[in-house]
C-alpha cells in the first residue's frame, strides 16, 4: 500500500481490506482495449444541437398554445379540487424536500449553536462551522476556548489565563454518533426516518413551518423558512431534565474566518501535546460495583492504577463535594481521563479509587473510543434497556426511565446494602451510554 | 490550444484502469471510460486550461461510482479477471473475491466517501491531489476515508462473521 493513503489513520488496515484493495490498485486493463478506447474517444460523436431550421407554422403554434392553456386550466380546476376535497393534504413533505435539495448544493454551513438548561440559561456557547467536514469552536464563560476538528481527529484546549495550550487526538470511530455530526445532518435533513409538521409560527412577517424529525441518532425539532425553503432554527433535546441545544444564525456558503478555527497555540502559551494512542483491547475488563475495575480496586492510588491499567490520556483535578453530618465538604480528586479507551476513574488523595466511569465518549466534542469491557452481568455500552433490566432486576431509583417502552434517555441507579455501593446505568435512545459506580461507603 | 487527440492518447489508459478498479468488468470499463471522453469532449472547450489528466480521472472515479450502484450484484467470469498476479488458482479465487466485496461495499458508500476512497487507495493520489481535485479541504479529504474506511472494515467484519457462523 502507498503510504500516504495512511496519513491520519490511526490504525492499519485488516488484512481482507488490506488484501482487497492492493489486489484492485495493482489491476490494469490491457493495452489493446486503452488503444481502442483511445480511438473511439479520439473521434468523439456529439449529439446533434437542435437549431431554429425546424420551424413550425403559425397555425400550429397556436394551436399548441390553446392546447397548453387547456391543461393549464384543467390541471388549475385539479388542484383546488384536491384541497377543497382532501383539506389535510399538505405540502409540508414538499417544503422538507425542497430543503433538503437545496442543501445537497451547500457546501460550507456556519452557525451558532448554545447549549440551554431548562430555564433557559446559557451554559455553553458552541460556533460550528463545516465544509463538508466539522469543525467546532466551544467558547466557556471563564475564557477557556476549545476548537476541534472531526476530520483531522484533533483538537486544542486553550486557557487565556494560565497561557497554556492542550492538543489533543480525537477518537471518532463512529463519527454519526457526534452531536455535532448530527447538527449538521439535521441542518442538511440527512438520515432520518421520519419529517412531520407539527405546526407554524410568523416571525417577523415570514411563516416559519416546525417539523419533528426522527433519524436513527437524532431526534429534534427543525425549524424551515417557507419563503426561503431553508432551516433557520434546530432545537435538540439532550437530557430529560429540559437541556437542550439550539442552532440558529446560518450562514451557507460563506468563507469561514480563519481564526476561529486554528489549531495551534498563540505565542507566549506553553503547550502540552497528547500523543495519540494505540487501540488496547479492554473486552475482557469487567466493572463490578463495589468491587473495581478489572485488576484495579476501589482504593487503589494513582500509582497502583497507573501500573495496571496503564498511563491515562490526561489527569486533572476536580471539586467533588460530600455531605457529611457536620455538613458539606468540598475534597479535590485526581480523575484519570482514559478517553481512548471510554473510562475514567477518580482518585482521592486519601482513599484512593473512588469513582469509576465507563462511557461512550465518541458523542462528545472531545470524542473517544467506546469502552469496550463490561458491566458485572455482562452488560455493554449499547446493549438494550431491556437487557439491563432483565439482568439487574428492578432498580432502587428511576431517573427519567418511566417504563421500557417509553424510556428515551434517563437513568436506573442500583444499591447494594451488602457492600453500600451505587451503580448508576445512563440510557440514550433506550440504548446504554454509560454506567458508573462507587466502592464502598464512598 | 491542447490538441485533443493528446488529451487521450495521454490520459485513456490512466481513465479506463480508473473505471476498471471500481466496476472490476472490461467490457463495462471500455463503456465507461467512452462515457467520460464524450463528456469531457462536451465540456472542453469551456475550460482549456484545465488539469486534464485529474479531470479525466476524477469523471472516471465517479462515472464508474455510478456505474456500480445501478448495478445488480453479479458473478464475474475468470477470464475477465485480470488482476491476479498470484499462481495459485486458489489464492487467486480468493483475491477476486475480496475485490468483488470490496466493489459491492464501496457501491454502497454514500457518493463523497466512494469517491475519495477511491481516488487514495485505487489511484494512490495523496490527500492533497484529492482535496484539489474535488475542491474540498484536506481534512474532508481525512474524514471522508476515515468514515469510508471504518464502514469498509465493518462490511467486511460482518462478511467474516456472517461466514463463520
Amino acid at each position: 500500500m502507498n503510504e500516504k493513503s495512511n496519513e491520519f489513520l490511526p490504525e492499519e488496515l485488516s488484512p481482507n481490506l488490506n488484501r482487497a484493495i492492493a489486489s484492485i490498485a495493482n489491476s490494469q486493463v490491457p493495452s489493446d482495449t486503452v488503444q481502442r478506447i483511445g480511438n473511439s474517444a479520439s473521434r468523439p460523436v456529439v449529439a446533434p444541437v437542435p437549431t431554429k431550421d425546424k420551424r413550425v407554422s403559425n397555425k400550429r403554434v397556436s394551436k399548441r398554445r390553446s392546447n397548453v392553456l387547456t391543461w393549464a386550466f384543467a390541471a388549475a380546476i385539479g388542484a383546488v379540487m384536491l384541497f377543497a376535497i382532501y383539506p389535510q393534504f399538505d405540502r409540508s413533505n414538499d417544503l422538507f424536500a425542497s430543503m433538503q435539495a437545496y442543501m445537497e448544493e451547500v457546501k460550507t454551513i456556519q452557525c451558532f449553536s448554545k447549549i440551554l438548561d431548562k430555564d433557559g440559561q446559557i451554559q455553553t456557547t458552541i460556533n460550528n462551522s463545516l465544509e463538508d467536514d466539522v469543525r467546532i469552536r466551544q467558547e466557556f464563560a471563564n475564557g477557556r476556548v476549545v476548537i476541534a476538528d472531526l476530520g483531522l481527529q484533533s483538537m486544542v484546549e486553550l486557557d487565556p489565563a494560565a497561557k497554556t495550550a492542550l492538543l489533543k487526538p480525537l477518537y471518532r470511530e463512529d463519527a454519526s454518533d457526534n452531536l455535532f455530526e448530527r447538527i449538521f445532518d439535521l441542518i442538511r435533513g440527512r438520515n432520518l426516518d421520519s419529517a412531520v409538521e407539527i405546526g407554524r409560527e410568523e416571525v417577523e412577517g415570514r411563516t416559519i413551518v416546525e417539523y419533528e424529525v426522527r433519524g436513527v441518532n437524532s431526534q429534534a425539532n427543525v425549524f424551515i423558512d417557507l419563503e426561503s425553503h431553508m432551516t433557520c432554527r434546530i432545537v435538540m433535546p439532550l437530557d430529560d431534565n429540559g437541556t437542550h441545544v439550539e442552532t440558529s444564525q446560518f450562514v451557507f456558503d460563506e468563507p469561514l474566518e480563519p481564526s476561529l478555527f486554528m489549531m495551534t497555540a498563540p505565542d507566549g502559551y506553553s503547550v502540552t501535546e497528547v500523543a495519540r494512542t494505540a487501540l488496547t483491547d479492554d473486552s475482557e475488563l469487567v466493572l463490578t460495583p463495589g468491587v473495581g475495575l478489572g485488576p484495579v480496586k476501589y482504593g487503589f492510588t494513582t500509582a497502583q492504577v497507573t501500573a495496571l491499567l496503564g498511563q491515562p490520556d490526561e489527569i486533572f483535578k476536580t471539586d467533588v463535594e460530600f455531605f457529611t453530618p457536620d455538613g458539606p465538604v468540598t475534597l479535590l480528586k485526581d480523575v484519570m481521563l482514559y478517553d481512548s479507551r471510554g473510562f475514567q476513574i477518580q482518585v482521592h488523595p486519601k482513599f484512593g479509587a473512588t469513582v469509576i466511569s465507563c462511557f461512550d465518549p465518541s458523542k462528545g466534542i472531545a470524542g473517544g473510543r467506546k469502552f469496550s469491557g463490561s458491566l458485572a452481568g455482562g452488560i455493554r455500552i449499547g446493549d438494550a434497556l431491556a437487557k439491563v433490566e432483565s439482568v439487574m432486576g428492578e432498580p432502587y431509583k428511576r431517573d427519567g426511565v418511566s417504563a421500557a417502552e417509553d424510556a428515551h434517555k434517563g437513568s436506573l441507579v442500583y444499591f447494594d446494602e451488602s457492600n453500600n455501593s451505587t451503580l448508576s446505568v445512563r440510557f440514550f435512545e433506550h440504548k446504554v451510554v454509560s454506567f458508573s459506580s462507587n466502592g464502598e461507603s464512598q | 490550444m491542447p490538441d485533443w487527440n493528446e488529451i487521450v492518447r495521454l490520459n485513456a489508459a490512466s481513465v479506463a484502469n480508473a473505471a476498471y478498479r471500481i466496476i472490476g468488468n472490461l467490457s463495462d470499463a471500455e463503456d465507461v471510460s467512452q462515457e467520460v471522453f464524450a463528456e469531457a469532449f462536451r465540456k472542453w472547450n469551456l475550460s482549456q486550461d484545465q488539469n486534464w489528466a485529474g479531470v479525466l480521472k476524477r469523471m472516471s472515479v465517479c462515472r464508474a461510482i455510478d456505474f456500480l450502484r445501478k448495478q445488480r450484484p453479479t458473478t464475474l467470469l475468470p477470464v475477465e479477471t485480470l488482476s491476479t498476479k498470484s499462481t495459485c488458482p486458489e489464492a487467486g479465487a480468493i483475491s477476486r473475491e475480496l475485490e468483488n466485496r470490496l466493489r459491492v461495499a464501496v457501491g454502497k458508500l454514500p457518493p463523497r466517501e466512494s469517491e475519495v476512497f477511491c481516488l487514495v487507495f485505487f489511484e494512490q493520489l495523496s490527500h492533497q491531489q484529492v482535496a484539489t481535485e474535488l475542491g474540498i479541504s484536506r481534512s474532508a479529504v481525512a474524514k471522508s476515508l476515515s468514515n469510508a474506511r471504518t464502514k469498509l472494515e465493518i462490511a467486511f467484519r460482518e462478511i467474516s462473521t456472517g461466514e463463520s457462523r
